[in-house]
């Protein structure tokens, strides 16, 4: 039998520094949001020597992810290639394992929206995309994993289903997926699909790392949307995904759980971790299962 | 249909009160007024006004909060002090890896 390699930890927030340096015995990774480390106009520059010295020294001690919000690749709009230089070198300063960013635009027309937004699903937002991703790898020497993003909006002037949007812009540049199982769950709930249908259509072959996170119910009553808001505990039937992927796919997995506020006690991030590795075990017993 | 014009136009609908109100009033002639093509402003009009709004709310508080509080400053120091301090004793002999 073949010893995965899964492994389990959190998104890093000062607010959690305390209890993610108390504890990285029980953290595998730790994921680090880019733009918290650049300044700037347009994010180009990098923070001060001390800043990041503070970086590498984690990435010392335990993996280190490196998690980019504001590229805004699915554009029909280039990336500025000053964003892309300076992920360049602050990855090439810090050296985590991997990086990632959003399937998600971010700017149009000089406005900066100031979140992630799903663009229109269209052939022209793939080839937008794949023409970034060329970009990102000829300046950073790697292609990002690409995460889904959840959406509260069908996206407007659409001609293709998430699915087949995010599957042509994968199978396009041969960039990973960082699979986040709470936008899909969001999603899936939201535009009136069951989240296991909606699962079966993602191209899980490619997926390397996977976000959990939670949210809440928002909207008008007849017509509610689960809003991903970081804010709450991953919900069982996210967990439930997990063990899924975790059941249909051969490769390892390394799970992020994220949590941007509301903080509860250390004690209960822990155990969101150590339920999403009892997740993984049973996917994986199940896999085994399976194939015997 | 451009692309980039839409999108600047859905970046502006996510940002702008004032226009999303326009918008859901009088999707199609507010398109257009925006100087999107026919087509494009076809398309918008039978869109997901009730998601737009929701999404557009979401995004507005996001926006009011990207101004750090207090606190989080706060945390951010001590972020970055304990880290300080890890890295100076990993950097001494005998310390960890």
């Amino acid at each position: 039998m073949r010893r995965l390699n899964d492994r389990v930890g959190l998104g890093w927030r000062p607010e959690l520094a305390a209890g993610i340096l108390g504890h990285l015995d029980r953290l595998d990774v730790i994921e680090v949001v880019a733009e918290n480390y650049l300044v700037g106009a347009g994010r180009s520059s990098l923070r001060g020597r001390s800043s990041l010295q503070g970086l590498c020294d984690l990435a010392r001690l335990v993996p280190v992810l490196l998690h980019g919000v504001s590229l805004g690749l699915a554009s029909t709009v280039a990336v500025e290639p000053r964003r892309l230089v300076a992920i360049a070198r602050l990855i090439e300063r810090v050296q985590p394992e991997a990086w990632s960013e959003h399937l998600a635009f971010v700017r149009g027309g000089g406005i900066e929206i100031g979140h992630l937004a799903a663009p229109p699903r269209t052939p022209q937002t793939i080839a937008g995309c794949l023409a970034n991703l060329h970009a990102a790898k000829r300046v950073v020497g790697s292609l990002p994993a690409l995460e889904n993003i959840a959406t509260l909006v069908r996206p407007p002037c659409s001609s293709l289903d998430e699915a087949a949007w995010i599957t042509a812009i994968l199978e396009g540049s041969g960039a990973p997926l960082l699979l986040d199982l709470h936008n899909l769950y969001a999603n899936a709930l939201n535009f009136g699909e069951a989240p296991l249908t909606l699962l079966g259509r993602f191209p899980l072959d490619r997926t390397t790392m996977i976000h959990l996170s939670g949210g809440r119910w928002i909207g008008p009553p007849g017509d509610r949307r689960l809003l991903d808001d970081h804010l709450h505990e991953v919900p069982e039937p996210v967990f439930d995904l997990l063990a899924e992927v975790a059941r249909r796919v051969p490769q390892p997995l390394t799970v992020i759980v994220e949590r941007d506020g509301d903080y509860p006690q250390f004690g209960r991030l822990l155990a969101q971790i150590e339920d999403a590795r009892a997740a993984l075990a049973r996917g994986r017993a199940g896999r085994i299962g399976a194939a015997a | 249909m451009s692309a980039p014009a839409l999108e600047a136009f859905l970046a502006r609908l996510y940002t702008d009160p004032a226009l999303l109100e326009r918008f859901l009033a009088a999707p199609e002639a507010t398109a257009s007024a925006a100087g999107l093509p026919a087509e494009t402003c076809a398309a918008l009009s039978d869109c997901d006004t009730i998601g737009l709004r929701l999404a557009a709310e979401s995004i507005g508080r996001k926006r009011s909060r990207r101004c750090p509080a207090a606190g989080n400053t706060l945390a951010l120091r001590f972020a970055r002090w304990l880290l300080a301090a890890i890295g100076t004793a990993c950097r001494q002999p005998g310390g960890p890896p």
